[in-house]
């Protein structure tokens, strides 16, 4: 081909170099806007004019520069007379005939010949040694035309046909080459799937754009994918081998700031099951209590991820228990991920990037919970400019900063919470919480460095506090503290590793000062420090692997108590240091066997080492362990080994597609975690004992299988899943009946083990995108536990299963979102649960000349459902691009309903009668407003 | 700036979030459950069976379960009988026996409602002696007082739980001993004049008291302590209690009991306990030994077990410990009374009128009668047995 100068006006670059892959097409346009010009009425006259010359003509009467390739037009003639006709329709009909199409930016006008059929396959870049076939002479063959911006998610083009039909074609296979250009600059896009609807034929772009795919003979239907972009679909009909480029437009969506469309379609692409992004841009409408946005709620609201209650921290996911949640914060652990008992997440979101959130097939890279990773990811900072969020509500303010360090490679993001005051507690209506205090913060700063294209280098520093006093004698305070350092080097396209370290401490104190003599101080600490080494190898287009080793130091300081003042009595007393290790080689194969099978193949081989210093106790077999039944004291030297556990923990996913958008998949998921909260409280409460395993506490382990159907509807942008599950659990740490877990040295007498079982079946509809989008979601699920014995201690309820504390068979969730107009949006949230199981007492006896109180059995009993309303009004502020700030203020009612949802029962003997009590937390309507600015 | 005012008036606007307010619990049908207490010992006596139902929760507890059939049989074919003795509604064995080692004992109780229920078969633990059962004067909880203790081994190793009762009987000296009845006779509503009636009577100076240990009491040993409880308080007596104003004395009893019947005691006792901040139980149903024929998952409460007995009483007074004499056990106010003051005007009661009204309401004896001068105190103050018995118990040594 020859660069071309098509008009005597116009410097028109068409080049197309050989041997490059710098392309063959290359306009050098520059694009605002589309719409809104002049469309000048003209009039000429065309009789068996060639088409250039017409084009030329319609150039001169008009202000409008043209750009084409001249060898489109030749052999074409026009035959028709325009009468005062707008310029764009004399276009469209001097064009109808032809495989000719065009748009129009500013005062240019760029014909495109989209469609065209033309046997000349593009300049030698795939296919230079094929043969050359003489043109096709169907040029009245239908145009592919390019619809105006459309916010729609996908276009259809019309019906397309390559080569021309031969009565008796040996070949079956054509091969389809082209090129996918960005509608809206003309630059090619690389990486775009294309692929028949059916996923049987598959390519993608390369970096300037083309793609070669082989077609079957006649037709097929096509399909390009890509992030950010409409989807197109084009249904081709294939004589022979040709070639066809196609536009596709970027999606409205994305015009918007930072939004990413997340993974389209991965939910029914990924061979992983029971994975949920959210993307805290896509929260940001959902009504909010006392005006915070947060992330973590936002989890709970998705089937199978349930907390005990309001203003109740931790998760019970897949009928798991609240210490199976691997809570990552940048790659290192989160313990407490909630301040002041739950009711707010300590995780920023204005630093916020993502949150994944892994049900079943859990990558084989994470490991140590059985239920669930929660992986929240803190966004980089700007790189270009500074940046910030803030906002102000009724009791937090919180701001974030972007600041860039190093152009376009290294920035810092730093982000600051507190709450104001301790005026929330003062208006509770609760006599023991109105003289309490109730302060927190939680501070982060992340800094990104990429050294060039091969090396990255992050670190993240999080400090989250909480200090509050629920009784007017005591005051708790906790706090976690994490580092994360993460290299990211890429050694070829191919093969890149991520070295990680990490340490988080988790630490909580309680000061009780009443009673002279009794005033008391309670330490408790855990730290831990991990060193990871991931790496991934795309060995092959079929396999792609990933693997690597980890290793983590425990050290817990589980519990110490000292006097406090002068004056108590309280004797000093401290629980030994527990220490541990615990390591994993991992090895994953994301391997595509054919385009419809997609299979997930990961093991991870953990390893756990109980360490000394330490002593243990050895207990007699076949009898409750108790004080009396310990028959030796092991003394262990430091970093000897008390006991080792370990296994190999299957992760295995496949993913089989039953058309285009339209797969089930199906999971086994094992899983062994050494380390175990303990807990008293049927929620999880900040007093809680982490505890590692040793020589007489087994890991607990899981083995989750699951089974999923998936279909999106793209023409209305819904996702529909439905997926059940059925868990077993082996180990389970529950506790007698009367445990007492704080400052006690042998702790393992008051723990009992036992079986769970979980199931459950999710349904989520999703509607992502549209003035009304959000999703409804439903689980029906069961949690049990069995604790049997031969010793009738040992035994609960009879040694049968039942319900655990977080048994909620139904939960039912609706998180909607209407746009009003681009700034004003209403949203509504309605949740429904089975209220949790309780154990009451059902009446008194007197033994041993007492009177005491007799317990129904175990969780026999439920507390009343829970449901609540939450509306929400959402203002963006003007979209002016040369404002200050962009702002955005959240007008919400948290329970519209004013439904008093029991937070907690309790029963209280009244003048000899035993009366239940329950607590809510937020009985009635509480409106919020928070104001939200974005620089 | 202006935004920050809106956001300020919204918060002052939030007020009253929280609530507490009763609830209708799920209808939580009651279930009258049977409670059974029975420890049969190697003492040969009537062996006890107490047998009591559950009460809804607003109501105490207690009832006794009343016409029930109550066996205990042995593995060596022996079978005794029980009845309910009248006055306490509890059962003892017809015939005196004692648990013999080797034999395993099963209570059998048929209900008058027609319920069955067994317990599992129980042998006796192993006896083992008191070493040694003495007393001390220390500071508890930052008061001042006498323990019990006990000591107490096995050097078999067989007996590794224990659990304690007692039984203790003080001496009660009435202050102001009274010889002579008081009657108030021809009292004359109008002028307010009466007379004054006293006859001799024997003076009802000493008595002693007796009372149980109510409670669970219980320790184990450990291979780490040498099978041996040492300094086990048994009970402890502020020294300012009442009980300790005469001589004092205590009977230890110490029963050894299987890990079973132990753990099931220690349950009971921790979910009966307060809770504080840093120990919240699990509560929960405590299973015992004793279930349901045909139905095990019917809730029944208790324990049948059989042990070993042995007891020890010892003696002790105040002085002993140099402490001081602790307080009557009420407050004795001791009133002279003149039978001719007939006026309040004077600034002074009406004593006239007092007399009658303590003597007639408040059951107030006379103590010394001079007349026209009445000397007059509590009847605890004045006649022991009004809350005591004057039955000097044969065991009983001064």
């Amino acid at each position: 081909m020859v660069v071309q100068q098509l008009t005597n006006k116009h410097t028109i670059v068409f080049f197309s170099m050989k041997n490059t892959i710098l392309g063959f097409l290359f306009f050098l346009i520059s694009i605002s806007s589309v719409l809104g010009q002049n469309n000048p009425e003209i009039s000429v006259v065309f009789n068996n004019t060639p088409l250039k010359e017409a084009i030329l003509q319609v150039e001169e009467l008009s202000d409008f520069h043209f750009f084409f390739e001249e060898e489109w037009l030749v052999n074409q003639f026009v035959t028709e007379r325009f009468d005062n006709k707008k310029l764009f329709e004399v276009l469209s009909e001097i064009f109808e005939e032809t495989t000719l199409n065009f748009y129009i930016s500013d005062n240019t006008i760029v014909l495109l010949n989209n469609s065209i059929v033309y046997s000349t396959l593009p300049s030698g870049i795939f296919y230079e040694e094929e043969k050359v076939t003489p043109p096709s002479e169907t040029t009245n063959a239908p145009i592919f035309r390019e619809e105006f911006v459309s916010s729609e998610a996908s276009h259809k083009g019309k019906l397309v046909t390559i080569g021309k039909q031969k009565p008796n074609t040996e070949n079956k296979f054509f091969t389809l080459s082209g090129r996918i250009l960005n509608f809206r600059d003309n630059t090619p896009v690389p990486n775009v799937a294309v692929s028949t609807t059916d996923r049987s034929r598959y390519a993608v772009t390369d970096e300037n754009g083309f793609y070669s795919i082989t077609l079957p003979y006649g037709l097929n239907k096509l399909e390009t994918n890509i992030l950010g972009f409409s989807q197109l679909y084009q249904d081709v009909i294939m004589y022979g081998n040709g070639s066809l480029n196609l536009s596709v437009a970027e999606n409205t969506e994305t015009l918007d700031e930072v939004v990413v469309a997340s993974k389209r379609d991965a939910n029914v692409r990924d061979a992983v099951m029971g994975a949920t992004t959210i993307n805290i841009e896509e929260i940001k409408t959902i009504p909010l209590v006392l005006g915070e946005r947060d992330i973590l709620k936002v989890a709970t609201t998705l089937p199978g991820i349930k907390t005990a209650g309001e203003g109740a921290s931790g998760f019970n996911v897949r009928g798991g228990r609240a210490d199976q949640n691997l809570i990552l914060l940048d790659d290192a652990v989160i313990y407490n991920p909630s301040h002041f008992l739950g009711f707010f997440s300590a995780v920023n979101p204005f630093t916020t990037g993502s949150l994944e959130v892994y049900k079943a097939s859990i990558p084989a890279e994470y490991g140590g919970r059985l239920s669930s990773v929660f992986d929240i990811e803190t966004k980089p900072g700007n790189t270009e400019k500074v940046a910030g969020e803030g906002s102000i509500g009724p009791i937090t303010a919180n701001l974030s900063i972007e600041v860039p360090v190093v152009e376009d490679k290294a920035s810092v993001i730093a982000g600051v919470r507190a709450t104001y005051s301790d005026y929330i507690l003062k208006s509770l209506d609760e006599e023991s919480l109105k003289n309490s205090e109730a302060s927190f913060y939680d501070a982060i700063v992340k800094y990104k460095h990429a050294f060039d294209k091969d090396n990255t280098v992050q670190g993240t520093f999080y400090y989250s506090k909480d200090r509050f006093s629920i009784t007017s004698d005591s005051v708790f305070g906790y706090s976690n503290r994490l580092v994360s350092l993460k290299w990211d080097h890429r050694f070829s396209d191919k093969s890149r590793a991520d070295l990680i370290f990490v340490n988080s401490q988790y630490e909580y104190d309680i000061e009780y000062e009443a009673d002279a003599n009794e005033n008391f101080e309670f330490g408790y600490k855990l730290n831990e420090s991990q060193l990871k080494l991931n790496l991934n190898y795309a060995l092959s287009k079929k396999h792609k692997l990933s693997y690597g080793i980890s290793s983590k130091l425990y050290g817990i300081d589980p519990g110490n108590v000292s006097p406090l003042g002068d004056n108590s009595s309280v004797e000093s007393k401290e629980i030994q240091r527990e220490r541990g290790l615990e390591s994993a080689i991992y090895f994953a194969d994301l391997f595509e066997v054919s385009d419809k099978l997609l299979l997930d193949l990961g093991i991870r081989f953990s390893m756990f080492s109980a360490m000394g210093e330490a002593t243990q106790n050895v207990y007699e077999d076949g009898k409750p362990k108790s004080e009396s039944t310990i028959t030796e004291v092991r003394t262990y030297g430091k970093n000897e080994t008390i006991k080792t556990y370990g296994g190999p923990e299957y992760r295995f996913s496949a993913r089989y597609l039953l058309g285009n958008d339209y797969s089930i998949k199906a999971g086994f998921n094992r899983t062994i975690q050494y380390l175990h909260l303990l807990s008293t409280n049927t929620t999880m409460s900040p007093t809680d004992i982490w505890k590692l395993s040793d020589l007489n506490i087994e890991p607990q382990r899981a083995d989750q299988y699951s089974i999923g159907v998936f279909k999106n509807v793209i023409d209305q942008d819904l996702e529909f899943s439905v997926e059940g599950y059925y868990k077993r659990m082996n180990d389970l740490l529950d506790y007698k009946i009367g445990a007492q877990l704080i400052l006690n040295e042998d702790l393992e007498t008051e723990l009992l083990q036992g079986n769970g079982k979980a199931y459950g079946v999710e349904f989520l509809v999703k509607k992502t995108k549209g003035r009304l989008n959000g999703y409804f979601g439903y689980s029906y699920s069961r949690a049990m536990i069995q604790l049997d014995s031969e010793l009738n201690e040992e035994r609960v309820n009879n040694g049968e299963y039942f319900a655990s504390n977080y048994d909620k068979p139904h939960d039912f969730s609706l998180v909607t979102n209407y746009r009003l107009t681009k700034r004003y949006s209403f949203s509504a949230n309605f949740t429904y649960q089975t209220g949790r199981p309780v154990t009451y007492p059902i009446g008194n006896f007197v033994f041993a000349g007492e009177e005491q109180v007799l317990y129904s059995d175990r969780n026999q009993f439920r507390i009343p459902d829970y449901y609540r309303l939450d509306l929400g009004f959402n203002i963006e502020g003007n979209h002016k691009k040369e404002k200050l700030a962009h702002s955005f203020i959240n007008i919400s009612v948290y329970n519209v309903l004013g439904r008093n949802n029991p937070y907690s029962v309790f029963f209280v003997n009244e003048e000899g009668k035993i009366q239940a009590y329950q607590t809510s937390i937020f009985s009635i309507p509480v409106p919020t407003i928070t104001y939200n600015f974005k620089f | 700036m202006k935004r920050i005012y809106i956001v300020l008036l919204v918060v002052a606007t939030i007020i009253q979030t929280s609530c507490t307010e009763s609830i209708e619990i799920e209808t939580i049908d009651y279930e009258s459950v049977l409670v059974v207490e029975s420890t049969i010992t190697n003492e040969l006596k009537p062996q006890l069976v107490k047998l009591s139902r559950t009460s809804p929760l607003n109501e105490p507890g207690g009832f006794k379960e009343h016409n029930a059939t109550v066996t205990v049989s042995g593995s060596d074919g022996t079978l005794f009988s029980f009845s309910e003795e009248g006055t306490t509604g509890d059962y003892y064995s017809n015939a005196a026996f004692q648990a013999v080692p080797g034999v395993s004992y099963t209570l059998e109780i048929d209900t008058q409602s027609g319920e069955k229920y067994t317990s599992s078969e129980v042998v006796i633990a192993p006896a083992v002696a008191m070493d040694n059962v003495y007393t001390e004067l220390i500071t508890k909880d930052g008061e001042q007082g006498i323990s019990v203790f006990v000591d107490t081994q096995d050097p078999t190793g067989n007996a590794k739980y224990f659990r304690y009762e007692y039984e203790e009987t003080y001496k009660v000296v009435a202050p102001f001993p009274s010889s002579l009845t008081i009657s108030i006779e021809n009292f004359n509503a109008q002028t307010g004049t009466y007379d004054v009636v006293t006859s001799p009577r024997e003076p009802e100076e000493v008595c002693y008291s007796t009372e149980f240990s109510t409670g669970i009491i219980q320790t184990s040993t450990t291979e780490l302590t040498d099978n041996q409880v040492l300094r086990f308080p048994v009970r402890f007596i502020p020294a300012d209690n009442s009980v300790l104003r005469s001589r004092y004395s205590i009977l230890v009893k110490q029963y050894t009991q299987s890990i079973e019947a132990a753990t099931f005691y220690k349950i009971i006792n921790e979910l009966g306990s307060v809770e504080s901040l840093l120990s919240q139980g699990q509560p929960g149903y405590v299973p015992g030994n004793i279930s349901a024929v045909g139905d095990p998952s019917k809730k029944v409460i208790g324990f049948f077990e059989a042990s070993s007995f042995t007891s020890e009483r010892i003696y002790f007074n105040y002085e002993d410990f140099g402490l001081e004499i602790p307080p009557f056990f009420i407050e004795c106010d001791y009133l002279i009374l003149d039978y001719r003051d007939n006026t309040a005007l004077d600034n002074d009661p009406n004593e006239r009128d007092v007399l009658r009204t303590y003597v007639n309401f408040f059951d107030y004896q006379l103590v010394v009668s001079n007349d026209p001068f009445y000397h007059i105190a509590k009847i605890e103050c004045t006649v022991c047995t009004s809350f005591s018995s004057n039955v000097r118990p044969d065991f009983w040594t001064d």
